[in-house]
């Protein structure tokens, strides 16, 4: 059974859990609620698998991002366009 | 404020002053080139085709080159991704054939953002072979969340640069990014993808 305390951090945690995930330098979390985030995750099960599927969603993601890398004649094909059109300038 | 290259054969801010062709040469080798591959990914995910996409990228690139004077030197990356945003915008116009007014664009026409060239073997393989449920997952986020997540999660964006190529602020690329991601989660782990 959970608790109605448990309840409230769980959301609060699921509120900053990408966020403590992604540890973005545009928008760091503060020491203090990184350190809450952590020690719920630390103790409940459920926001433990809330986050490891958002890890393995990323994970796939960055998977399915390298199968996207534009391909080096891609980016030949761009540099010889604008250095042909610069030299006509 | 400009750049200017240095002994070191770095470039360098300078105070002002038209660059020399070599300095700006410097200047779009140090902080253009290497941006690249991370213009044409992005470029990839506001446009609908490869061939728009490599369009895009050097119409901002020739946009960049031309602006290097008003370039401080500092984040190129988010520099680069604003002028594509607005050359986004530019170009998209251009496929409406009721703003043609230039005499000089009918006379040597380029080829309409928008209209497709048939990609190469290589290029049908490198965007086709990908997992279809999540391809198929990620376009059902719409255009609305869609960017968000292809910029941070597939590209590797950080917030910011993903707030400057779509010019909207970082919370919103955050509540977007978080919204999307919980629908991607929920949908894969229906189907079982997500264990």
């Amino acid at each position: 059974m959970t608790s109605p305390r448990q309840m409230i951090e769980c959301r609060r945690t699921a509120r900053r859990l990408q966020q403590f995930l992604d540890r973005d330098p545009s928008a760091p979390l503060s020491d203090g609620d990184r350190q809450r985030v952590q020690a719920h995750l630390d103790v409940c099960a459920r926001c433990t698998g809330l986050a490891r599927e958002y890890q393995e969603l990323h994970a796939s993601l960055r998977d399915y991002g390298q199968d996207a890398e534009p391909t080096p004649e891609a980016v030949d094909r761009v540099r010889q366009a604008v250095q042909r059109a610069l030299a006509q300038e | 404020m400009g750049i200017l290259a240095g002994d070191n054969g770095r470039v360098t801010p300078t105070e002002s002053g038209p660059l020399s062709d070599a300095d700006r040469r410097a200047a779009f080798a140090q902080y253009v080139e290497p941006e690249l591959p991370v213009l044409l990914r992005v470029a990839r995910t506001l446009t609908s085709s490869e061939a728009d996409a490599e369009d895009l990228v050097q119409e901002t690139v020739i946009r960049a080159y031309r602006a290097l004077e008003g370039f401080d030197g500092a984040h190129p990356r988010a520099w680069l991704l604003t002028i594509q945003r607005h050359t986004a915008s530019n170009l998209r116009r251009r496929t409406r054939p009721d703003l043609v007014d230039d005499w000089a664009v009918l006379a040597d026409p380029k080829p309409a953002f928008g209209a497709h060239r048939p990609e190469t073997p290589h290029e049908a393989v490198a965007t086709h072979v990908l997992d279809d449920d999540l391809e198929q997952a990620i376009d059902s986020l719409g255009e609305k969340f869609r960017p968000v997540l292809v910029m941070v999660d597939v590209h590797g964006l950080t917030y910011a640069e993903c707030a400057q190529a779509l010019g909207i602020p970082i919370g919103t690329v955050m509540s977007r990014l978080n919204r999307a991601r919980d629908r991607l989660r929920k949908h894969l782990k229906a189907s079982g993808r997500l264990t």
